[in-house]
């Protein structure tokens, strides 16, 4: 028996004529004339796997050839709104860069950075994860923690009470003595 | 017995008016020359602050690129305390340049001066000593003087001005020998003089 590839599979699922939402499920039957074997089955579910579709359960054969195929189209547009709502907090954050002053620099870049880096990672996972739900508890929790580190590093700080401190001034005269003094002496 | 004179010279006229103090002045014989600096410093805050001089001297050769750092002395705090960062004087004549540079506290509302002096091996020192300064016989130096707020623990914590002494001073091309007359009256009197006494 010739390999099954995903052309063939495509090609099936066009002659069913059955359009699928994203996040709706689905079940794909095919007969063939023989019994395959179990690595071929897994061969089967791994040119599924990484495609639009999700397979949800392991692929089965019954005894009369017919391949059952239990999926699930990826959800995409779920990834890009936590992506935005993720990005809404690096964009406040960049909001609150313009006021820092030059002292909390490297705070503000470590507040910055790594909730910037959560977020992307956290869009990671739920891309890989094709919007499934540990997927995206993952990657949400990813962005949350950056969130949370941002709000840590980035919450206002308690101003701290003024300190006297002394403020010199070089004097350009002094008792009728232009200032510096210069003095050069061999003895 | 040898005398030298005149090591030193410092035209008047190239004196900038912020350059005031004893200069040039003849030392017979000379074993030590002091470069000082001092800076009038006032508090306008209200907590004790300190003040302390950093100083360069360097030797000027025509262009500014060409400018050799004789001496460069920082007053911060660092690994062995402050200290010179460059002294072409005891590397070539193994002399050490001695200093003295306090950390000057100024209490609020008062004024205290800032200062560094520094205090280079004369001509009569050592016979290494007499051959450096004729090696550089006629060398011309500028000064440069920064005067910084610093902590207690001598860290800066900021620059508070700088000033250069383009035309410092300058090495005369020649030591200049003093010469000895013995005298055959000094006062209305004949000498020499032979004094008896009995008590």
């Amino acid at each position: 028996m010739a390999p099954l590839d995903l052309r063939e599979l495509a090609a099936e699922l066009a002659a069913l004529e059955v359009h699928f939402e994203e996040g709706e499920h689905g079940l794909l039957e095919l007969t063939l004339d023989e019994i395959i074997s179990d690595a071929e089955l897994v061969t089967l579910e791994q040119a599924w796997d990484g495609q639009a579709f999700i397979i949800t359960s392991p692929i089965t054969q019954d005894d009369d050839g017919t391949i059952s195929i239990h999926f699930e189209v990826g959800i995409f547009f779920l990834p890009l709104i936590v992506f935005a709502l993720g990005a809404l907090p690096v964009g406040l954050l960049a909001w609150k860069l313009s006021k820092i002053t030059a002292e909390q620099w490297l705070r503000t870049l470590k507040g910055i950075v790594i909730p910037l880096g959560a977020v992307v990672i956290g869009g990671v996972i739920i891309m890989a994860g094709k919007g499934r739900w540990p997927s995206l508890v993952a990657g949400g929790a990813a962005m949350a923690g950056g969130g949370y580190f941002a709000y840590r590093e980035l919450r206002p700080v308690p101003p701290t009470p003024p300190v006297p401190a002394g403020k010199l001034q070089a004097l350009r005269e002094h008792g009728g003595i232009r200032q510096p003094v210069l003095a050069v002496m061999a003895m | 017995m040898k005398m030298y004179g005149r090591i030193f010279d410092v035209p008047k006229e190239d004196i900038p008016a912020t350059q005031i103090g004893q200069l040039g002045l003849i030392s017979v014989p000379s074993i030590q020359m002091t470069i000082s600096l001092s800076w009038a410093i006032r508090n306008v805050g209200d907590a004790d602050a300190h003040a302390a001089v950093k100083v360069w001297v360097i030797e000027k050769k025509g262009f500014p690129a060409s400018d050799v750092e004789w001496l460069v002395f920082t007053p911060l705090a660092r690994e062995g305390g402050p200290g010179l960062d460059v002294d072409i004087v005891s590397a070539e004549t193994d002399i050490f340049t001695s200093y003295n540079a306090p950390l000057v506290t100024i209490f609020p509302g008062s004024t205290g001066i800032a200062y560094t002096a520094l205090y280079l091996p004369g001509y009569d020192v050592t016979d290494r000593v007499r051959e450096f300064w004729e090696k550089h016989a006629g060398a011309s130096f500028k000064v440069v003087v920064e005067v910084l707020h610093v902590d207690p623990a001598g860290e800066l914590l900021e620059s508070l001005g700088a000033h250069t002494f383009d035309d410092a001073f300058r090495l005369a091309e020649e030591v200049a020998m003093g010469k000895l007359e013995a005298l055959s009256s000094y006062n209305g009197e004949a000498q020499p003089e032979l004094t008896v006494s009995v008590l």
